[in-house]
Protein backbone atom coordinates (compact mmCIF):
# COMPACT_ATOMS: atom_id res chain seq x y z
CA UNK A 1 0.00 0.00 0.00
CA UNK A 2 1.41 3.37 -0.99
CA UNK A 3 1.99 6.13 1.54
CA UNK A 4 -0.66 8.28 -0.12
CA UNK A 5 -3.26 5.54 0.02
CA UNK A 6 -2.47 4.87 3.67
CA UNK A 7 -2.88 8.57 4.38
CA UNK A 8 -6.22 8.51 2.58
CA UNK A 9 -7.44 5.62 4.73
CA UNK A 10 -6.31 7.39 7.90
CA UNK A 11 -8.07 10.58 6.88
CA UNK A 12 -11.30 8.68 6.27
CA UNK A 13 -11.00 6.80 9.55
CA UNK A 14 -10.34 9.82 11.75
CA UNK A 15 -12.64 12.33 10.12
CA UNK A 16 -15.77 10.23 10.06
CA UNK A 17 -15.48 8.53 13.44
CA UNK A 18 -14.67 5.29 11.72
CA UNK A 19 -11.85 4.84 14.20
CA UNK A 20 -14.44 3.37 16.55
CA UNK A 21 -14.42 0.30 14.30
CA UNK A 22 -11.35 0.74 12.09
CA UNK A 23 -11.18 -1.13 8.82
CA UNK A 24 -9.86 -4.61 9.46
CA UNK A 25 -9.92 -4.37 13.26
CA UNK A 26 -11.65 -6.74 15.63
CA UNK A 27 -15.15 -5.88 16.80
CA UNK A 28 -15.05 -8.07 19.89
CA UNK A 29 -12.48 -9.66 22.16
CA UNK A 30 -14.59 -12.83 22.13
CA UNK A 31 -13.59 -13.65 18.58
CA UNK A 32 -10.57 -13.67 16.33
CA UNK A 33 -10.48 -11.09 13.55
CA UNK A 34 -13.43 -11.81 11.24
CA UNK A 35 -13.09 -12.77 7.61
CA UNK A 36 -15.45 -13.00 4.68
CA UNK A 37 -16.19 -16.31 3.00
CA UNK A 38 -14.78 -16.47 -0.51
CA UNK A 39 -15.21 -18.21 -3.84
CA UNK A 40 -12.77 -18.54 -6.76
CA UNK A 41 -14.51 -15.50 -8.31
CA UNK A 42 -14.37 -13.26 -5.26
CA UNK A 43 -16.49 -13.20 -2.15
CA UNK A 44 -19.64 -15.04 -1.16
CA UNK A 45 -22.34 -12.45 -1.80
CA UNK A 46 -26.12 -12.21 -1.69
CA UNK A 47 -28.04 -10.34 -4.39
CA UNK A 48 -29.22 -6.98 -2.94
CA UNK A 49 -27.98 -8.03 0.45
CA UNK A 50 -29.66 -9.40 3.56
CA UNK A 51 -27.45 -12.49 3.31
CA UNK A 52 -28.83 -15.30 5.47
CA UNK A 53 -26.28 -18.12 5.72
CA UNK A 54 -26.48 -21.71 6.89
CA UNK A 55 -23.98 -24.57 6.63
CA UNK A 56 -25.57 -27.83 5.52
CA UNK A 57 -24.45 -30.94 3.57
CA UNK A 58 -26.93 -30.46 0.74
CA UNK A 59 -25.24 -32.87 -1.69
CA UNK A 60 -24.74 -35.53 0.98
CA UNK A 61 -21.05 -35.97 0.26
CA UNK A 62 -19.97 -35.75 3.87
CA UNK A 63 -18.98 -32.12 4.13
CA UNK A 64 -21.02 -29.00 4.80
CA UNK A 65 -21.95 -26.72 1.96
CA UNK A 66 -23.04 -23.09 2.32
CA UNK A 67 -26.58 -22.00 1.53
CA UNK A 68 -27.30 -18.26 1.52
CA UNK A 69 -30.73 -16.72 1.32
CA UNK A 70 -30.94 -13.29 -0.29
CA UNK A 71 -33.37 -10.43 -0.79
CA UNK A 72 -33.22 -10.35 -4.61
CA UNK A 73 -36.16 -12.51 -5.70
CA UNK A 74 -35.91 -14.50 -2.48
CA UNK A 75 -33.57 -17.03 -4.06
CA UNK A 76 -31.18 -19.36 -2.28
CA UNK A 77 -27.57 -19.50 -3.41
CA UNK A 78 -25.74 -22.81 -2.94
CA UNK A 79 -21.96 -22.64 -2.58
CA UNK A 80 -20.66 -26.21 -2.61
CA UNK A 81 -17.76 -27.31 -0.45
CA UNK A 82 -14.96 -29.05 -2.33
CA UNK A 83 -12.81 -29.52 0.73
CA UNK A 84 -11.52 -26.02 1.42
CA UNK A 85 -14.32 -24.68 3.62
CA UNK A 86 -12.09 -24.40 6.68
CA UNK A 87 -9.96 -21.98 4.65
CA UNK A 88 -13.15 -19.99 4.05
CA UNK A 89 -13.34 -21.02 0.39
CA UNK A 90 -16.41 -22.45 -1.36
CA UNK A 91 -17.28 -23.01 -5.03
CA UNK A 92 -19.04 -20.33 -7.04
CA UNK A 93 -22.74 -20.46 -6.46
CA UNK A 94 -25.68 -22.03 -8.23
CA UNK A 95 -29.28 -21.25 -7.42
CA UNK A 96 -31.20 -23.87 -5.49
CA UNK A 97 -33.96 -25.22 -7.68
CA UNK A 98 -36.65 -27.87 -7.90
CA UNK A 99 -37.12 -29.17 -11.41
CA UNK A 100 -36.54 -26.13 -13.57
CA UNK A 101 -37.80 -23.64 -10.98
CA UNK A 102 -35.55 -21.71 -8.63
CA UNK A 103 -36.63 -22.02 -5.01
CA UNK A 104 -37.63 -18.67 -3.62
CA UNK A 105 -39.38 -17.09 -0.67
CA UNK A 106 -41.65 -14.08 -1.21
CA UNK A 107 -40.07 -10.70 -0.69
CA UNK A 108 -43.26 -8.74 -1.38
CA UNK B 1 -33.36 -31.16 9.67
CA UNK B 2 -36.15 -33.62 8.90
CA UNK B 3 -39.27 -32.11 10.43
CA UNK B 4 -42.07 -33.95 8.67
CA UNK B 5 -40.77 -37.49 8.86
CA UNK B 6 -39.79 -37.97 5.23
CA UNK B 7 -36.26 -39.01 6.27
CA UNK B 8 -34.56 -36.17 4.44
CA UNK B 9 -33.71 -32.73 5.80
CA UNK B 10 -36.26 -30.07 4.90
CA UNK B 11 -35.61 -26.42 4.06
CA UNK B 12 -37.41 -23.69 6.00
CA UNK B 13 -37.50 -19.99 5.32
CA UNK B 14 -39.29 -16.96 6.56
CA UNK B 15 -40.33 -14.17 4.24
CA UNK B 16 -40.47 -10.41 4.22
CA UNK B 17 -44.03 -10.25 3.03
CA UNK B 18 -46.37 -12.83 1.60
CA UNK B 19 -47.81 -13.94 -1.68
CA UNK B 20 -49.39 -10.53 -2.16
CA UNK B 21 -48.36 -7.28 -0.53
CA UNK B 22 -50.61 -6.36 2.38
CA UNK B 23 -52.50 -9.64 2.32
CA UNK B 24 -50.36 -12.45 3.67
CA UNK B 25 -47.31 -11.12 5.48
CA UNK B 26 -44.36 -13.04 6.75
CA UNK B 27 -45.43 -16.63 6.21
CA UNK B 28 -43.03 -19.47 7.00
CA UNK B 29 -42.32 -21.73 4.06
CA UNK B 30 -41.03 -25.30 3.78
CA UNK B 31 -39.55 -27.26 0.93
CA UNK B 32 -39.64 -30.96 1.82
CA UNK B 33 -36.35 -32.73 1.27
CA UNK B 34 -36.09 -35.55 -1.26
CA UNK B 35 -32.39 -36.28 -0.86
CA UNK B 36 -29.37 -35.35 -2.96
CA UNK B 37 -30.18 -31.66 -2.79
CA UNK B 38 -33.66 -32.05 -4.27
CA UNK B 39 -36.77 -30.51 -2.74
CA UNK B 40 -40.51 -30.37 -3.36
CA UNK B 41 -42.47 -27.26 -4.31
CA UNK B 42 -42.85 -24.55 -1.67
CA UNK B 43 -45.56 -25.04 0.98
CA UNK B 44 -46.81 -22.75 3.72
CA UNK B 45 -46.12 -23.98 7.24
CA UNK B 46 -49.41 -24.29 9.08
CA UNK B 47 -50.42 -24.42 12.71
CA UNK B 48 -52.49 -27.06 14.44
CA UNK B 49 -55.69 -25.34 13.29
CA UNK B 50 -54.63 -25.58 9.65
CA UNK B 51 -53.93 -21.87 9.24
CA UNK B 52 -50.57 -20.32 8.27
CA UNK B 53 -48.24 -19.84 11.19
CA UNK B 54 -47.92 -16.10 11.79
CA UNK B 55 -47.89 -13.40 14.40
CA UNK B 56 -51.23 -11.69 14.80
CA UNK B 57 -52.79 -9.47 13.83
CA UNK B 58 -51.43 -10.19 10.37
CA UNK B 59 -51.99 -6.61 9.27
CA UNK B 60 -49.35 -5.20 11.61
CA UNK B 61 -45.63 -4.94 10.95
CA UNK B 62 -44.86 -7.45 13.69
CA UNK B 63 -46.00 -10.18 11.28
CA UNK B 64 -43.44 -9.20 8.61
CA UNK B 65 -39.80 -10.12 7.93
CA UNK B 66 -39.89 -13.46 9.67
CA UNK B 67 -36.98 -15.78 10.30
CA UNK B 68 -37.67 -19.26 11.67
CA UNK B 69 -35.54 -21.59 13.78
CA UNK B 70 -36.67 -25.08 14.73
CA UNK B 71 -35.53 -26.37 18.11
CA UNK B 72 -36.83 -28.45 20.99
CA UNK B 73 -37.21 -25.45 23.31
CA UNK B 74 -39.23 -27.23 26.00
CA UNK B 75 -37.23 -30.50 25.93
CA UNK B 76 -40.27 -32.68 25.24
CA UNK B 77 -38.77 -34.52 22.27
CA UNK B 78 -40.35 -32.60 19.39
CA UNK B 79 -39.34 -29.50 17.46
CA UNK B 80 -40.84 -26.15 18.34
CA UNK B 81 -40.76 -23.09 16.10
CA UNK B 82 -38.95 -19.92 17.12
CA UNK B 83 -39.63 -16.98 14.83
CA UNK B 84 -37.94 -13.58 14.78
CA UNK B 85 -39.90 -10.73 13.24
CA UNK B 86 -39.80 -7.16 11.95
CA UNK B 87 -40.30 -5.51 15.33
CA UNK B 88 -37.46 -7.40 17.01
CA UNK B 89 -39.65 -9.90 18.85
CA UNK B 90 -38.84 -13.59 19.08
CA UNK B 91 -41.96 -15.71 19.38
CA UNK B 92 -42.20 -19.35 20.40
CA UNK B 93 -44.83 -21.41 18.59
CA UNK B 94 -44.92 -24.54 20.74
CA UNK B 95 -45.28 -27.85 18.92
CA UNK B 96 -48.44 -29.35 20.36
CA UNK B 97 -48.15 -32.42 18.14
CA UNK B 98 -45.17 -34.72 17.99
CA UNK B 99 -41.82 -35.25 16.29
CA UNK B 100 -43.26 -36.60 13.03
CA UNK B 101 -46.55 -34.72 12.88
CA UNK B 102 -45.92 -31.23 14.21
CA UNK B 103 -48.89 -29.08 15.22
CA UNK B 104 -47.64 -25.60 16.00
CA UNK B 105 -49.61 -23.40 18.40
CA UNK B 106 -51.93 -20.79 16.94
CA UNK B 107 -50.57 -18.01 19.15
CA UNK B 108 -46.91 -17.49 20.00
CA UNK B 109 -45.46 -16.94 23.42
CA UNK B 110 -43.20 -13.95 23.14
CA UNK B 111 -39.74 -14.34 24.67
CA UNK B 112 -39.02 -11.63 27.21
CA UNK B 113 -36.08 -10.29 29.13
CA UNK B 114 -36.81 -8.52 32.38
CA UNK B 115 -40.46 -9.14 31.65
CA UNK B 116 -40.36 -6.98 28.56
CA UNK B 117 -40.45 -7.43 24.79
CA UNK B 118 -39.04 -6.83 22.32
CA UNK B 119 -35.79 -8.08 23.70
CA UNK B 120 -33.97 -4.89 22.73
CA UNK B 121 -35.20 -1.64 21.08
CA UNK B 122 -34.16 -2.55 17.55
CA UNK B 123 -35.76 -4.46 14.71
CA UNK B 124 -35.60 -7.58 12.56
CA UNK B 125 -34.65 -10.40 14.87
CA UNK B 126 -32.67 -13.37 13.51
CA UNK B 127 -32.73 -15.97 16.32
CA UNK B 128 -31.00 -19.29 17.00
CA UNK B 129 -31.37 -21.35 20.15
CA UNK B 130 -28.05 -22.99 21.07
CA UNK B 131 -26.12 -23.78 24.24
CA UNK B 132 -23.76 -20.83 23.80
CA UNK B 133 -22.35 -20.80 27.33
CA UNK B 134 -21.97 -24.57 27.71
CA UNK B 135 -24.22 -24.95 30.75
CA UNK B 136 -26.29 -27.70 29.18
CA UNK B 137 -29.31 -25.48 28.48
CA UNK B 138 -30.44 -23.80 25.30
CA UNK B 139 -29.75 -20.07 25.17
CA UNK B 140 -30.78 -17.55 22.55
CA UNK B 141 -28.39 -15.81 20.16
CA UNK B 142 -30.01 -13.11 18.02
CA UNK B 143 -28.88 -10.86 15.19
CA UNK B 144 -30.67 -7.54 14.69
CA UNK B 145 -31.25 -4.87 12.06
CA UNK B 146 -28.55 -2.56 13.48
CA UNK B 147 -26.01 -5.36 12.93
CA UNK B 148 -25.58 -6.23 16.59
CA UNK B 149 -25.52 -9.86 17.74
CA UNK B 150 -26.66 -10.46 21.32
CA UNK B 151 -26.67 -13.43 23.68
CA UNK B 152 -29.54 -14.07 26.10
CA UNK B 153 -29.04 -16.76 28.72
CA UNK B 154 -31.99 -18.88 29.89
CA UNK B 155 -33.79 -17.93 33.04
CA UNK B 156 -36.28 -20.22 34.69
CA UNK B 157 -37.13 -23.78 33.79
CA UNK B 158 -37.27 -25.53 30.41
CA UNK B 159 -40.22 -24.33 28.38
CA UNK B 160 -40.33 -20.95 30.06
CA UNK B 161 -39.71 -17.90 27.95
CA UNK B 162 -37.83 -15.67 30.39
CA UNK B 163 -34.33 -14.72 29.38
CA UNK B 164 -31.50 -13.01 31.19
CA UNK B 165 -30.33 -9.54 30.17
CA UNK B 166 -28.57 -9.26 26.85
CA UNK B 167 -24.82 -9.66 26.55
CA UNK B 168 -23.17 -8.19 23.49
CA UNK B 169 -21.37 -10.70 21.28
CA UNK B 170 -20.93 -8.24 18.40
CA UNK B 171 -21.70 -4.51 18.66
CA UNK B 172 -23.63 -2.67 15.98
CA UNK B 173 -21.24 -1.65 13.16
CA UNK B 174 -20.87 1.89 11.86
CA UNK B 175 -23.54 1.71 9.19
CA UNK B 176 -24.25 0.08 5.90
CA UNK B 177 -23.54 2.87 3.38
CA UNK B 178 -19.82 2.69 2.70
CA UNK B 179 -17.50 4.60 0.38
CA UNK B 180 -14.08 2.98 0.55
CA UNK B 181 -10.80 3.46 -1.33
CA UNK B 182 -9.45 0.83 -3.70
CA UNK B 183 -7.89 -2.02 -1.80
CA UNK B 184 -9.72 -1.31 1.45
CA UNK B 185 -11.82 -3.93 3.22
CA UNK B 186 -15.38 -2.91 3.99
CA UNK B 187 -16.59 -3.25 7.53
CA UNK B 188 -19.54 -5.44 8.35
CA UNK B 189 -22.89 -3.93 7.46
CA UNK B 190 -26.30 -4.03 9.08
CA UNK B 191 -29.12 -6.60 9.25
CA UNK B 192 -27.22 -9.38 11.00
CA UNK B 193 -28.60 -12.78 9.89
CA UNK B 194 -26.84 -15.38 12.00
CA UNK B 195 -25.90 -19.05 11.94
CA UNK B 196 -24.28 -20.48 15.06
CA UNK B 197 -22.01 -23.43 14.30
CA UNK B 198 -18.60 -24.91 15.05
CA UNK B 199 -16.95 -23.61 11.88
CA UNK B 200 -13.39 -24.72 12.55
CA UNK B 201 -14.14 -28.02 14.27
CA UNK B 202 -12.49 -27.14 17.58
CA UNK B 203 -15.52 -28.02 19.67
CA UNK B 204 -16.64 -24.45 20.36
CA UNK B 205 -19.47 -22.60 18.68
CA UNK B 206 -18.59 -19.84 16.23
CA UNK B 207 -20.72 -17.29 14.37
CA UNK B 208 -21.55 -16.86 10.71
CA UNK B 209 -23.11 -13.44 10.15
CA UNK B 210 -24.71 -12.33 6.91
CA UNK B 211 -25.12 -8.61 6.37
CA UNK B 212 -26.41 -5.90 4.12
CA UNK B 213 -24.43 -2.93 2.84
CA UNK B 214 -24.34 -0.45 0.01
CA UNK B 215 -20.85 -0.04 -1.33
CA UNK B 216 -18.95 2.38 -3.56
CA UNK B 217 -15.26 1.62 -4.15
CA UNK B 218 -12.75 4.21 -5.32
CA UNK B 219 -10.79 3.63 -8.52
CA UNK B 220 -7.21 2.47 -8.18
CA UNK B 221 -5.91 5.01 -10.70
CA UNK B 222 -6.86 8.23 -8.89
CA UNK B 223 -4.37 11.10 -8.91
CA UNK B 224 -3.31 12.72 -5.63
CA UNK B 225 -5.82 15.51 -6.18
CA UNK B 226 -8.58 13.01 -6.99
CA UNK B 227 -7.74 11.01 -3.86
CA UNK B 228 -8.19 14.12 -1.73
CA UNK B 229 -11.49 14.87 -3.45
CA UNK B 230 -12.54 11.24 -2.95
CA UNK B 231 -11.80 11.46 0.77
CA UNK B 232 -13.69 14.74 1.06
CA UNK B 233 -16.80 13.42 -0.67
CA UNK B 234 -16.66 10.06 1.14
CA UNK B 235 -16.71 11.93 4.44
CA UNK B 236 -19.65 14.00 3.19
CA UNK B 237 -21.56 10.83 2.28
CA UNK B 238 -20.93 9.35 5.72
CA UNK B 239 -21.96 12.47 7.60
CA UNK B 240 -25.13 12.91 5.55
CA UNK B 241 -26.05 9.26 6.04
CA UNK B 242 -25.56 9.48 9.80
CA UNK B 243 -27.73 12.62 9.85
CA UNK B 244 -30.45 10.80 7.92
CA UNK B 245 -30.38 7.91 10.40
CA UNK B 246 -30.56 10.26 13.39
CA UNK B 247 -33.48 12.19 11.89
CA UNK B 248 -35.27 8.92 11.09
CA UNK B 249 -34.88 7.91 14.71
CA UNK B 250 -36.25 11.25 15.89
CA UNK B 251 -39.17 10.95 13.47
CA UNK B 252 -40.01 7.56 14.91
CA UNK B 253 -39.98 8.99 18.44
CA UNK B 254 -42.29 11.82 17.44
CA UNK B 255 -44.73 9.39 15.87
CA UNK B 256 -44.71 7.12 18.91
CA UNK B 257 -45.34 10.09 21.17
CA UNK B 258 -48.40 11.03 19.12
CA UNK B 259 -46.77 14.06 17.54
CA UNK B 260 -46.91 13.02 13.90
CA UNK B 261 -48.25 16.48 12.97
CA UNK B 262 -47.23 19.95 14.07
CA UNK B 263 -44.30 22.27 13.87
CA UNK B 264 -41.78 19.84 15.38
CA UNK B 265 -42.49 17.25 12.69
CA UNK B 266 -42.54 19.89 9.95
CA UNK B 267 -39.15 21.18 11.07
CA UNK B 268 -37.75 17.67 11.26
CA UNK B 269 -38.97 16.79 7.79
CA UNK B 270 -37.34 19.93 6.37
CA UNK B 271 -34.06 18.84 7.92
CA UNK B 272 -34.58 15.32 6.62
CA UNK B 273 -35.15 16.57 3.09
CA UNK B 274 -32.00 18.67 3.30
CA UNK B 275 -29.98 15.67 4.55
CA UNK B 276 -31.25 13.51 1.70
CA UNK B 277 -30.24 16.21 -0.77
CA UNK B 278 -26.75 16.45 0.75
CA UNK B 279 -26.42 12.67 0.64
CA UNK B 280 -27.36 12.48 -3.02
CA UNK B 281 -25.08 15.39 -3.93
CA UNK B 282 -22.12 13.76 -2.19
CA UNK B 283 -22.82 10.41 -3.87
CA UNK B 284 -23.04 12.08 -7.27
CA UNK B 285 -19.77 13.94 -6.63
CA UNK B 286 -17.83 10.84 -5.58
CA UNK B 287 -19.39 8.60 -8.21
CA UNK B 288 -17.02 9.41 -11.09
CA UNK B 289 -14.10 8.60 -8.79
CA UNK B 290 -15.44 5.09 -8.17
CA UNK B 291 -15.51 1.84 -10.05
CA UNK B 292 -18.62 0.44 -11.68
CA UNK B 293 -21.71 2.44 -12.50
CA UNK B 294 -21.02 5.38 -10.15
CA UNK B 295 -23.84 4.29 -7.87
CA UNK B 296 -23.98 2.32 -4.67
CA UNK B 297 -24.18 -1.42 -5.08
CA UNK B 298 -26.36 -3.18 -2.52
CA UNK B 299 -24.88 -6.48 -1.49
CA UNK B 300 -24.41 -8.81 1.47
CA UNK B 301 -21.39 -10.77 2.61
CA UNK B 302 -21.00 -13.69 5.01
CA UNK B 303 -18.59 -12.98 7.85
CA UNK B 304 -17.03 -15.68 10.01
CA UNK B 305 -16.26 -15.02 13.68
CA UNK B 306 -14.14 -17.78 15.20
CA UNK B 307 -14.46 -17.92 18.97
CA UNK B 308 -11.27 -17.48 20.98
Amino acid sequence: MTASRLALLSLLACSTGLSSIPVGAQESELFHEPFRLRTPSGFVEAGRGYAAPVLFDIDEDGDRDLIVGQFRSGYFRVFRNDGRAEEGLFNDHVLLETGSINLSAPVG
Amino acid sequence: MDVYGNRHPDLFSGSYMGESIGMTPGYIYVWLGQGQGRFTEREIVRNGAGDPVQFSPASESRAFATEPHLVDWDSDGDLDLLIGNMTGDVGLFVNEGNRRQPAFAVEPVILVTGGQSPLVPTDMASPEAVDWNGDGRLDLVVGFEDGSVLFFGRAGEDGEVSLLAAEVLLPAPSGDYQVIPAGAVPWRGSHARIHVTDFDGDGTLDLLVGDRLSLMTGRADLTEAEQQEFAHQAIAVRRAYRRIRELSRQRGELIESGSSRGEAMNRLMREYTAAIREFEEAKNAVGPLCTGTNSMTATGFVWVYIRR
